[in-house]
């Protein structure tokens, strides 16, 4: 009965995730930190969601591991880049995708897929975490002294959208401390913020071309400002999955590959 | 001074020269103190025939991919130049380069600016003679530009004299004639190794074939020309049935400089499983590429060097864009290549700008897929490259997962 049971595991910067599979169908899937010590963090997520869905490790026949942690992965049968991943994630969801947005704890990719949920061309950020959910973090803890997952609610509040010109992290801090010195409001420099990793997505994006339909995925993706604001500059419908957590796609995309792999070896 | 390695991957096939390559600081010592004056230049645009007529050594200074030159550079040129750039002055700064400590002179072709600075540079601030050469950047691959070229001799031919009175020597056309012969016969051997990564069951990988040219650049020029028949004969011994079948992804590797020891990105590329096969650099297989035509007995050896080194060089500083991306796609389908990973220094602007260009040129053509890299020589990022280039051959392999 256990025979089909496949996992991805998604160790990121900031978290890591992890979904099983079984057949088809999810079994389940849970996200925690990575810590500081990636490769034990995949692991415990792994073993945590393997026991939640009433099965032990031995169970899990094929595992595919993705994200930056993969490498530090030594359970993983194979490891598969989270680009590729959020690609097949994402077809999974919805066949009519082309474009993912992902954005995550310390980069941003944007994945041009097609029809078959195969990897047509892809960006990614170079080393720089600038327009990431580090971005928004430290912001939100250092200078906006808000909690990450208040960002959204409290952009949606915005009376106006200030200008933020810079996506570094250090000198939008500087740039955030002057606008709220000269009296802006949190709620409209929040707003200012989405608006600039909106702007370099977008730029980004541009170099593989921006097709419809585009989903947005990883933690970032749970904030509906920087959803909003994408919207919004690009002119254009951007999904967010909502059966499933936008953190999980990667693992999602790892879980089913896995699952080829296992159902040809 | 750090030992001058460059890692050969066949070590017994090119043993002999890795050993010569060793003994070559102890020779152009000796060299020097018997009178030989040693001159280096750092751009393919610069015809090293004019060095070796005039009875001097050429070196081509391109080390790359060590942090302290750069850091040292930094002095020099702003830090926003590309690390290539800082590092040919960065080197002669910190002096734990043999090479750059060696020359007596330097010449610099008048390419892009940072190399123009560097040039006035090594003048200033150390005291060596510097001669430049101004190469016009606008020509076509019709020749409908008479000036251009008319401009390139002029500057040639003053630079011949340049060097002909540093080294103290009457050069005649004679001379020049049998410094084009002796680097024809280098640039006809190398490109005759740059072909056998064409097969994919090759005896030399291109990454050796690119050692050896990086070796080229320093060791003595008729030194070298034995080397590299010594390694061609061994070549020629093997039989293509005999040799295993390389499987891995074929990819071609292009952009701005790959410096001597900078094996960043081509670890990289190794390390997710794929080969290099092909290069569309100019310290790769660009500098090899054809040939100084000799004209007959009236006609002037030096209108042979301007032709060739003007029109041949497929530097992005130039105008004649179709001709560059002609040949691009021209060498990736002679090598069956899979994927073109753009290696491009960072703040280098003439190789960055064309990027679009050959990547959509390659697509276009061939459907080979293009993968832009964007870094220096730090190691900060290298994490983020490995996952661009193993999704990019993820890309390659079609996703078809049944292993």
């Amino acid at each position: 009965m256990s025979n089909g049971i496949v996992a991805g595991v998604d160790i990121g910067s900031t978290t890591a995730k992890a979904l099983v599979m079984r057949d088809s169908e999810i079994l389940g899937g849970l996200i925690g930190p990575t810590g500081t010590n990636p490769a034990l963090a995949g692991k415990q997520i792994l073993e945590r969601v393997v026991d939640d869905s009433n099965h032990v490790i031995s169970d899990v026949k094929y595992i595919v591991a993705t994200g930056y942690g993969r490498v530090s992965a030594p359970f993983a049968d194979k490891t598969i880049t989270e680009i590729t991943c959020h690609g097949r994630g994402a077809h999974h969801i919805s066949p009519k995708i082309r474009t993912v947005i992902d954005i995550g704890g310390q980069d941003a990719k944007v994945v041009s897929i097609g029809e078959d949920g195969k990897v047509i061309d892809f960006v990614m950020n170079d080393k720089c975490a600038s327009g990431t959910g580090r971005f928004l973090e430290s912001a939100a803890q250092l200078v906006l002294h808000v909690p990450l997952e208040d960002l959204g609610e409290l952009s949606s509040k915005a009376t106006s959208i200030c200008k933020i010109s810079s996506t570094c992290t250090v000198f939008a801090q500087t740039e955030i401390v002057s606008l709220l010195a000269a009296g802006e409001s949190k709620e409209n420099v929040i707003a200012g913020l989405h608006g600039s990793i909106s702007n370099r997505v977008i730029g980004m994006a541009k170099r593989v071309g921006v097709k419809p339909v585009i989903m947005m995925t990883g933690g970032v993706a749970k904030n509906i400002g920087v959803r909003n604001a994408l919207e919004n500059d690009l002119s254009t419908e951007v999904i967010i999955p909502s059966d499933i957590d936008p953190q999980l796609v990667g693992a999602l995309g790892a879980a089913l590959i896995a699952k080829d792999l296992f159902s040809n070896s | 001074m750090t030992e001058t390695t460059i890692d050969f991957i066949n070590k017994d096939l090119l043993g002999s020269l890795s050993t010569k390559l060793a003994q070559e600081p102890e020779r152009i010592t000796q060299a020097k103190k018997a009178g030989k004056k040693v001159v280096g230049y750092f751009c393919p645009h610069l015809p090293e025939e004019l060095i070796l007529a005039a009875d001097m050594l050429p070196i081509r200074l391109t080390f790359g991919g060590e942090l302290e030159p750069v850091a040292a550079g930094e002095d020099f040129l702003k830090s926003y130049s590309c690390p290539f750039a800082r590092s040919c002055i960065g080197y002669r700064k910190l002096s734990n380069n043999f090479y750059y400590t060696a020359v007596d002179a330097i010449c610099v072709a008048y390419t892009c600016d940072s190399m123009r600075r560097i040039q006035e540079y090594w003048e200033k601030y150390f005291g060596i003679p510097t001669f430049s050469l101004g190469v016009p950047q606008t020509h076509d691959r019709f020749r409908t530009k008479p000036h251009a070229i008319e401009y390139f001799k002029n500057e040639l031919k003053l630079l011949r004299q340049k060097l002909a009175d540093f080294s103290g020597k009457t050069v005649t056309d004679q001379d020049i004639r049998k410094s084009i012969s002796l680097c024809n016969k280098i640039r006809e051997k190398l490109w005759l190794l740059f072909e056998y990564p064409q097969s994919d069951s090759t005896p030399i990988e291109w990454q050796d074939v690119l050692n050896i040219t990086h070796a080229g650049f320093l060791i003595e020029r008729a030194d070298f020309i034995v080397e590299l028949d010594k390694i061609i004969k061994e070549l020629k011994k093997l039989k293509k049935e005999d040799l295993p079948l390389d499987t891995r992804p074929r990819v071609m590797i292009g952009g701005s400089i790959i410096g001597i020891g900078d094996q960043k990105i081509l670890d990289i590329i190794n390390g997710a499983g794929a080969n290099v096969v092909a290069d569309f650099t100019c310290t790769g297989s660009m500098f090899s590429r054809k040939r100084v035509s000799m004209p007959g007995i009236i006609g002037s050896p030096m209108d042979g060097i301007a032709e060739r080194y003007l029109y041949n060089i497929p530097c992005p500083f130039m105008t004649d864009l179709p001709k560059r991306l002609n040949r691009l796609v021209r060498i990736a389908r002679e090598y069956a290549v899979q994927g073109l990973v753009y290696y491009n220094l960072k703040y280098c602007d003439i190789w960055r700008s064309e990027f679009k260009f050959m990547k959509e040129a390659l697509y276009k053509q061939l459907s080979v897929p293009s993968l832009l890299i964007e870094t220096d020589y730090s190691p900060t990022d290298v994490g983020t490259i490995r996952t661009k280039v193993e999704a990019f051959l993820e890309m390659i392999g079609g996703q078809v997962w049944n292993k």
